[in-house]
């Protein structure tokens, strides 16, 4: 009997796009597939020492495995123009302030240059060859929490009250409070603190 | 107060209704209209609960949405649903929209209580921690 062979074990850091696509694919899981091709993105672009970090909804639906799914994936990176070129050799069109890719299913927007929170609090996730980054469960909190009180939104404050239930025992507590302040969302944090799930 | 379905035309329809003694009998009085099973089924509206409360006061929506979530739903209806569903889901990523994961149906007590530990267990299920806010995926 032949040895049971491990799936990710087909990505290699160095395979180009061409070959890398085709692979992706093949993936049965959409979230594995965005993973992965951030990872793919962020390996390219980590070699010209820039970065790319997951931000937004799919963040959001990450930390809340899959929980709230989300349309587009939100990504910052220090390079634009190096990511758009990635993109587009990843059979990526540009559709407004859109990057869709209508084979995979996968729309894209570059939502920034600079992170909009600490990247010492960003998370990595390795998923098969790749790191992937993404936003800090701090940042993201906060974020839901301004989008929650600029647009009366009752989602949006959901979502940091879950963010938060979840990790509860790993947050910075004071960077939070801090950023929370900040940002002018220290009375929605008290109310997803206090009244979390 | 309670919730009674009348059937019109083939159709199911959802109103409040409550008890009245009249003559040593009870009847049942008709308060107000929620609206078809398919509109209500997952939960009164928002404005509908505002109109409702607007004509005959308080009302207790938390018993209300657990009798109507009681009331089985025809496969007609179900179909329904998911067409009255579809604008909101299209709709969801608009700004200022009011509840972008569910439209504006209400929570059910110790929804996000559930939604909160399904999050949870299904996060720990598809990532391994591996160090320091460092994460393996598991699904491969």
């Amino acid at each position: 009997m032949s040895p049971r062979k491990n799936p990710s074990a087909k990505y290699n850091r160095s395979v180009r796009a061409r070959g890398f696509l085709s692979q992706l694919k093949k993936e049965q899981n959409p979230l594995r597939m965005k993973m992965l091709l951030l990872g793919y993105i962020t390996d390219r672009l980590e070699k010209k020492a820039q970065h790319v970090v997951l931000v937004g909804g799919q963040a959001v639906e990450t930390y809340a495995g899959g929980q709230f799914p989300t349309g587009d994936v939100d990504i910052t990176t220090t390079d634009s123009k190096t990511t758009e070129e990635f993109l587009k050799s990843l059979g990526f069109r540009n559709v407004s302030m859109i990057w869709l890719n209508e084979q995979l299913g996968v729309a894209i927007q570059i939502v920034g240059d600079s992170l909009a929170g600490s990247f010492e609090k960003t998370r990595t996730i390795q998923t098969g060859p790749y790191n992937v980054k993404v936003i800090g469960v701090e940042d993201l909190i906060v974020d839901r929490l301004s989008h929650a009180k600029l647009w009366n939104s009752s989602g949006d404050l959901e979502k940091a009250k879950v963010l938060y239930a979840n990790f509860e025992r790993q947050i910075d507590e004071s960077y939070l409070k801090e950023t929370a302040a900040k940002r002018g969302v220290k009375d929605f944090l008290a109310s997803a603190v206090t009244n979390h799930a | 107060m309670f919730v009674r379905v009348k059937k019109i035309g083939g159709n199911r329809y959802v109103y409040l209704s409550e008890g009245v003694s009249k003559e040593g009998r009870v009847r049942q009085k008709t308060l107000c209209y929620l609206g078809p099973v398919a509109k209500v089924a997952a939960g009164v509206p928002d404005e509908t609960r505002e109109k409702v409360e607007r004509q005959i006061g308080s009302v207790d929506w938390n018993k209300i949405n657990a009798a109507i979530r009681n009331i089985p739903v025809t496969f007609e209806e179900l179909q329904d649903m998911k067409r009255i569903q579809l604008p909101i889901a299209l709709s969801f990523r608009k700004p200022g929209f009011q509840n972008i994961s569910r439209g504006n149906m209400p929570r059910a007590d110790g929804e996000l209580l559930a939604l909160t530990t399904i999050a949870k267990r299904n996060f720990d299920e598809m990532f391994e921690s591996v160090g320091d806010r460092k994460y393996r995926m598991r699904i491969r």
